[in-house]
C-alpha cells in the first residue's frame, strides 16, 4: 500500500479513534466536576431504559454470538448512571 | 400560597385522630406502612429463548434464565443458568477445490479386539479402524468424510450441549461505594471453563459521576473429541494428545457520567492476557500446489501460545421526548494483529402503554489476525503460526434486528427481537493460484436470531 | 438521650395552638420564595414563616425515587408520633410533571402537606445533594440538618435530630 497520509489515517483507523475518545475523557475528568445535572433531575436517569445494562440477558446472549463468529470479543463494564438515590 | 390554613385543619383532624386513636387504628396504619414498604420489587426473574439459525450452517437453541434478588437493602444476590445445544456444519479451514476432497478425524477409542459394526457415523462419514501400534492395547477409530467437487468444506458432525451457570453479589459498602463479586462456569462436550470475578464502583459528583474497575480470572480446559492435535502436522485419523489447559486475565476500567438530564455516556478501557492453548482443535488449513492450487494436504492450525488484547467501548444513551436512544462505538486490537471497529445504533420507539419498538442496527469490520492465511503452498518455509479459520480474518458485518416490547402485568415484560446478521469477507483474494481463482474461499455467512423474553419483578 | 418533650394534658395542647395563632416572619435565611404558578395552585411557593416555633422536616422527594417509598411510611409515623409536639412534615416534590407524583400518592398516601417543586427552586435554594433529601428547620427557622438518602440505617439517626429539636424550646 502506497504510504500516503490517507492510507496512513485508513491503516490507523483503530488507534485514532481510541486516541480522539481518551482525548475526549481526559479533558472530562479535568472539568468534570461540576457536570452534569442536579439530584433532583434523574428522573429520566431513572427510567429503566435508560440504564447503562437494562437488558443483561440480551447482552449475555448478544457478546455470546458475537464472540464466537468474529475475532474481538467484549470490552464493556456495567456500573453507573441510574436514579441516584442514596 | 399559604399552607397554613390547610395544616391547621389537618393538625385538628390528627389531633382528633390522636386523642381516638386506639391501638386498632394505629395497627391499621402500621401495616399500610408495611404494604408500602413492601411495593418496591425485590425479586425480579428473567427469561429468554434464543433461536439462533445460520444459513446452511448451524442451528443453536438456547434457554436462559437469571435470577436478581434484593437480600436487604445493601445486598444483591444474582443467579444466572443457560443450556445452549448447538448443531450443524461449520467450516473446516480447508480450501475447496475441483476435485472431491477427504477428511479424516478420529472419535473413539476402544480395547483391542471389540468388534465393531462399521455404521454410518454422523454427518455421513465412513468408519474406519486405525491400524494400531504394535503392543496397544487399544484402537481408534476414526470418521472420514468426502465434500463433492466445488464445495466449500464443512464439517457436519458437529453437535454439542453446553451447560453453564453462574452467581454474584453486589454490595453497598457506604460512602458511594460498591463491591461485586462472583463466580462462573461452562461445560460442553469438549470444553471447560471457570471463573471468577470482582469489582468495585464508585460514585462522585453527587451520582453523576462513576468509576468502576473489575477484574476477572479465568481457567479452561479443552479435551477435543479425538484428542489434542500437535499443530501444523498432517492431519490423520490417529488419537491424538492430551487435554490442553489455557488461562486469561481480564480488567477493565470504567468511567460514567450523567452528562445532562438527558444524556448518559459511559466509557470502558478493557485489557485481556491469555495463556495456554489458543488454537481451535478442529480447524485445518490446507497446502496447495503453487501451480494448480490443488490442496495437496491438510493440516492442523497452530496459533501463539499468548494474546493479549485491548479495547476501548463508548456508551451513549440519550432520552428524548419519549424515546430513547442508544449510540456504542468500540474500538479493539490484539497482539495477534487483528483490529476492529464496532458501531452499534438502537432505538426505542414508545408506543401506547410501556410497549415499545425498537430497531437496531449495527456494524462491524476486523483486520486480518497476523497469521491468518487462506491456505499455504508448498515449497514456502511452514510459517510458526497459520490458521484459515475465517473468523480471524478481514471481514465485514452488519447486523440489522428490531425488538419488540410488552409489559403485560405490573411488573413483568414481554419482548421479542428478531435479528438478521450478514457477514462477508473476501472470497476471491488477488494472489489465489490456479483452481483456487475460480473458488469461492470466503462464503458469506448469514444468520437470523430469534429471542423470546419475559421477565417478572415482584 | 433527648426524648420528646412530655405535655401534661390539655393546658399544653392549647398554649400549642396559641402559638400557632401568632404570625411571626421569618428572619434571615429568607425562605419566602415565589413562584411561578404552575399546573396546579400548590406549585406557587414556599412560605414557612407561619411555622416560627415549631419544628420543619422538609422532605424532597420524587415519583422515580425508590427509597422514597420505604421513606414516606417512616414520615407519616413522624407525624403520628410528634406532630403533637409541635413537628411540621412537609414533602416537597421535584417531579417534572404532577401526574406522576399524584399517581405515587395514590399508591402512597402521605397524611403530611406536599408541595410541587417541579423546576427545583426550591431544592435549588435549601442546596439539595441527593434524593431524597431533608431539611430539619428548628423552631427559631434556622436549618440544623441536612439528611441525604434515606435507609433502614439513617432513619434512626434523623428521628434523633427530630427529637433533639424538638426538645429545645424556641428563643
Amino acid at each position: 500500500m502506497k504510504r500516503t497520509f490517507d492510507n496512513c489515517l485508513m491503516k490507523n483507523r483503530v488507534e485514532l479513534l481510541m486516541l480522539l475518545v481518551l482525548s475526549g475523557a481526559g479533558t472530562c475528568l479535568g472539568g468534570c466536576t461540576s457536570l452534569g445535572p442536579k439530584p433532583w433531575q434523574h428522573d429520566l436517569m431513572a427510567e429503566p431504559a435508560m440504564r447503562i445494562n437494562s437488558d443483561p440477558l440480551q447482552a449475555a446472549v448478544d457478546d455470546h454470538i458475537y464472540f464466537s463468529k468474529e475475532g474481538s470479543s467484549g470490552g464493556r463494564s456495567y456500573a453507573g448512571g441510574g436514579c441516584g438515590c442514596n | 400560597m399559604q399552607l397554613k390554613p390547610k395544616m391547621s385543619l389537618a393538625k385538628t383532624g390528627l389531633r382528633r385522630m390522636l386523642a381516638t386513636a386506639a391501638s386498632g387504628l394505629l395497627a391499621g396504619a402500621h401495616a399500610n406502612a408495611q404494604e408500602a414498604a413492601a411495593d418496591v420489587p425485590t425479586t425480579t426473574i428473567d427469561t429468554g429463548l434464543l433461536y439462533y439459525h445460520e444459513n446452511g450452517r448451524v442451528r443453536a437453541i438456547e434457554p436462559d434464565l437469571n435470577l436478581t434478588q434484593q437480600i436487604d437493602e445493601n445486598s444483591i444476590l444474582t443467579l444466572g443458568f443457560t443450556v445452549d445445544s448447538v448443531t450443524g456444519p461449520t467450516p473446516l479451514g480447508a480450501v475447496p477445490s475441483t476435485l472431491p476432497q477427504s477428511y479424516v478425524r478420529p472419535y473413539k477409542v476402544i480395547p483391542l479386539g471389540t468388534p465393531v459394526t462399521v455404521t454410518t457415523a454422523s454427518g455421513g462419514s465412513v468408519v474406519t479402524l486405525v491400524p494400531p501400534a504394535s503392543g496397544a492395547t487399544t484402537q481408534t477409530l476414526s470418521a472420514t468424510r468426502t465434500v463433492p467437487a466445488n464445495t466449500y468444506p464443512l464439517d457436519t458432525s458437529f453437535k454439542d450441549l453446553r451447560y453453564a451457570a453462574n452467581a454474584g453479589w453486589q454490595q453497598v459498602l457506604g460512602a458511594g461505594v460498591t463491591v461485586n463479586g462472583g463466580v462462573a462456569y461452562s461445560k460442553e462436550h469438549d470444553y471447560r471453563a471457570e471463573s471468577v470475578n470482582f469489582g468495585i464502583a464508585k460514585d462522585l459528583n453527587q451520582h453523576n459521576t462513576t468509576l468502576n474497575a473489575g477484574v476477572n480470572y479465568e481457567s479452561d480446559l479443552s479435551f477435543p473429541i479425538g484428542g489434542t492435535p500437535t499443530p501444523l502436522t498432517v492431519m490423520n485419523g490417529d488419537w491424538k494428545g492430551p487435554d490442553a489447559s489455557r488461562s486469561e486475565v481480564d480488567a477493565v476500567l470504567g468511567l460514567t457520567q450523567v452528562m445532562t438530564r438527558r444524556w448518559l455516556a459511559s466509557l470502558s478501557y478493557s485489557y485481556s492476557t491469555s495463556h495456554g492453548y489458543q488454537d481451535d482443535p478442529y480447524k485445518i488449513i490446507s497446502v496447495v500446489d503453487p501451480v494448480s492450487g490443488q490442496p495437496l494436504s491438510q493440516l492442523y492450525e497452530s496459533r501463539p501460545d499468548i494474546r493479549q488484547k485491548q479495547s476501548l467501548y463508548l456508551e451513549n444513551k440519550v432520552h428524548l421526548s419519549h424515546d430513547v436512544v442508544e449510540f456504542d462505538l468500540r474500538g479493539y486490537k490484539d497482539d495477534w494483529g487483528i483490529k476492529s471497529v464496532t458501531a452499534d445504533l438502537r432505538y426505542r420507539y414508545m408506543l401506547s402503554g410501556s410497549a415499545y419498538l425498537e430497531p437496531h442496527a449495527r456494524y462491524y469490520q476486523q483486520g486480518a489476525a497476523n497469521f491468518f492465511d487462506y491456505y499455504l503452498v508448498v515449497g514456502q518455509p511452514l510459517p510458526e503460526f497459520a490458521s484459515a479459520d475465517t473468523r480471524l480474518a478481514k471481514f465485514h458485518a452488519q447486523t440489522y434486528g428490531l425488538k419488540f416490547g410488552l409489559p403485560v402485568d405490573e411488573g413483568s415484560e414481554f419482548s421479542i427481537r428478531v435479528e438478521y446478521y450478514d457477514q462477508h469477507g473476501d472470497g476471491s483474494p488477488a494472489f489465489a493460484i490456479g483452481q483456487l481463482r475460480q473458488q469461492n474461499l470466503f462464503p458469506a455467512l448469514t444468520a437470523v436470531t430469534v429471542l423470546l423474553g419475559y421477565s417478572y419483578a415482584f | 438521650m433527648p426524648t420528646a418533650p412530655v405535655l401534661d394534658g390539655d393546658a399544653s395542647i392549647k398554649g400549642a395552638e396559641e402559638r400557632m395563632m401568632r404570625k411571626t416572619s421569618w428572619s434571615a435565611l429568607g425562605i419566602a420564595i415565589a413562584l411561578v404558578a404552575c399546573t396546579s395552585a400548590h406549585a406557587e411557593g414556599l412560605d414557612l414563616s407561619g411555622y416560627r416555633g415549631k419544628v420543619v422536616y422538609l422532605d424532597f422527594w420524587a415519583s422515580w425515587c425508590t427509597p422514597c417509598r420505604r421513606s414516606f411510611p417512616w414520615l407519616d409515623g413522624l407525624v403520628r408520633q410528634f406532630g403533637k409536639y409541635d413537628l411540621v412534615v412537609i414533602g416537597v416534590n421535584v417531579d417534572q410533571s404532577n401526574e406522576l407524583a399524584k399517581k405515587f400518592l395514590d399508591d402512597i398516601p402521605a397524611n403530611f402537606p406536599i408541595v410541587y417543586d417541579p423546576q427545583g427552586a426550591i431544592a435549588t435554594t435549601f442546596k439539595i445533594m441527593g434524593m431524597p433529601s431533608a431539611v430539619l428547620i428548628d423552631r427559631n427557622g434556622q436549618v440544623r440538618f441536612q439528611h441525604v438518602g434515606f435507609s433502614e440505617t439513617t432513619k434512626d439517626e434523623y428521628e434523633t435530630h427530630v427529637r433533639q429539636l424538638l426538645d429545645e424550646k424556641p428563643r
